[in-house]
């Protein structure tokens, strides 16, 4: 795809250079794309949202249950990220603007559908057609994982509640850290360490019979 | 430790946030009861699989569907001129002139002289002639007489208060003014009609 790329003046390069060097103390690896786009250069935007795209996807497929919904929803937290980016002030890390962006994001569309429509749909699709298989696993030991293992783990995601789930997804799935997940989801540390625990606990309880019956009463 | 407290605290203590204190009470606890010790397996089973799940794939053309929806102004953020248009949209400019002129009525705010009125200031646009109350005496179901007072002065007020409803609302830039301050005075007259029955 072709991109325009934008002409700095010597003011803009300096000021540029200045923020970089504040991003660089959070060691953020998004500092130089993000001061490009937020001086204007729409090529940086479209190598962050490359560079972002299947993290905010699977962050949406994971609290969504399907992958309509996720696309639909992640092109309209992009959207939203490039109308707010000026918002962004660098205090945090990039990814964590984004994470927040697309959990906002998820947790609208969730509330607009209705959690127990959304909850009810999700399952019932799941049943018919089966959860969207993923082409490439997270880490070598995802491969461990059968496709049965993932569609009762996505459907017993399904029941849980959006707050518990989404705390759960940012730690487990996407390996934030507690304090990342508490400026994303914009609560304490000690509410996020909480709903990780209790989303575990609940989970649990769901795959329970599966956990035990996949290996005659041994667990996994 | 109890038993209950135990199990809330073995995800906790499964990613080490608990204290060494904390730790050493709940490891007795499952020292003591195959039950919990279970239950830790499962956690652990339940944790592993989570984390065994991949990462779906993104669709392949979602970047560009977001760099095109950019291109198209989707994203463009929202101006006050934009909200400014919209003041004047006909679905939000007719009710807005019509809360205003309203209000106006109602706080008895002169009128006047409202930029676009035909009018000069202090020209009288419309004259009522005094006349005096008719009186006439009505026969109810039981035969008895009441007496009623007609004010022929009425009409000529209400249309006085039509024309400056008109006079505000070609103020306000509204094509159908006639007839919507004819509308609108309907219902100030319905409103007064309601009221005063109350009152009664």
């Amino acid at each position: 795809m072709s991109v325009e790329m934008v002409e700095a003046s010597p003011a803009v390069a300096a000021s540029r250079r200045a923020r970089a060097a504040a991003v660089a103390a959070i060691e953020d690896p998004d500092a130089e794309l993000v001061a490009r786009w937020q001086d204007g250069d729409q090529a940086a935007f479209e190598a962050l949202v490359r560079r972002h795209e299947r993290r905010v996807f699977g962050l949406l497929m994971r609290m969504l249950g399907n992958r309509d919904d996720a696309l639909d929803v992640a092109q309209e937290a992009f959207l939203n990220l490039h109308r707010h980016g000026h918002r962004f002030r660098r205090e945090a890390r990039f990814s964590t603007f984004v994470y927040r962006v697309a959990a906002n994001a998820a947790l609208n569309r969730r509330r607009s559908l209705g959690r127990r429509r959304a909850r009810e749909e999700a399952l019932a699709r799941g049943q018919e057609a089966g959860f969207d298989r993923p082409q490439t696993p997270r880490d070598p030991e995802a491969a461990a994982v059968g496709a049965e293992a993932q569609e009762q783990v996505q459907s017993a995601l399904l029941k849980l509640p959006d707050d518990l789930r989404m705390a759960l997804v940012l730690y487990d799935l996407e390996g934030q850290s507690y304090g990342d997940i508490a400026q994303t989801l914009q609560i304490p540390e000690g509410t996020v360490k909480s709903r990780i625990h209790r989303a575990r606990n609940a989970l649990r309880e769901h795959l329970r019979s599966f956990v035990v019956a996949e290996d005659g009463g041994e667990v996994l | 430790m109890r038993t209950d407290r135990v199990r809330a605290r073995l995800s906790a203590y499964l990613e080490g946030d608990v204290s060494s204190r904390e730790a050493t009470r709940i490891e007795a606890a499952l020292d003591a009861s195959s039950e919990l010790r279970e239950e830790l397996r499962e956690l652990q089973a339940t944790v592993r699989l989570l984390r065994g799940l991949p990462r779906p794939e993104a669709p392949p053309a979602l970047t560009e569907q977001v760099v095109a929806r950019v291109r198209a102004g989707e994203a463009d953020p929202v101006r006050w001129r934009d909200w400014l248009h919209r003041l004047f949209e006909p679905t939000f400019a007719v009710p807005l002139a019509a809360s205003v002129a309203a209000l106006l009525v109602f706080l008895g705010i002169p009128t006047g002289g409202v930029p676009g009125g035909e009018p000069a200031p202090g020209t009288p646009i419309a004259s009522v002639a005094p006349s005096a109350p008719v009186v006439t005496v009505a026969h109810d179901t039981s035969g008895q007489a009441t007496p009623r007072v007609r004010n022929p002065n009425r009409a000529a007020l209400r249309m006085l208060r039509r024309q400056r409803l008109q006079m505000m609302l070609r103020g306000a830039g509204h094509p159908h003014s006639a007839s919507l301050a004819s509308q609108m005075e309907g219902d100030i007259v319905l409103a007064n009609f309601s009221e005063g029955r109350r009152r009664r």
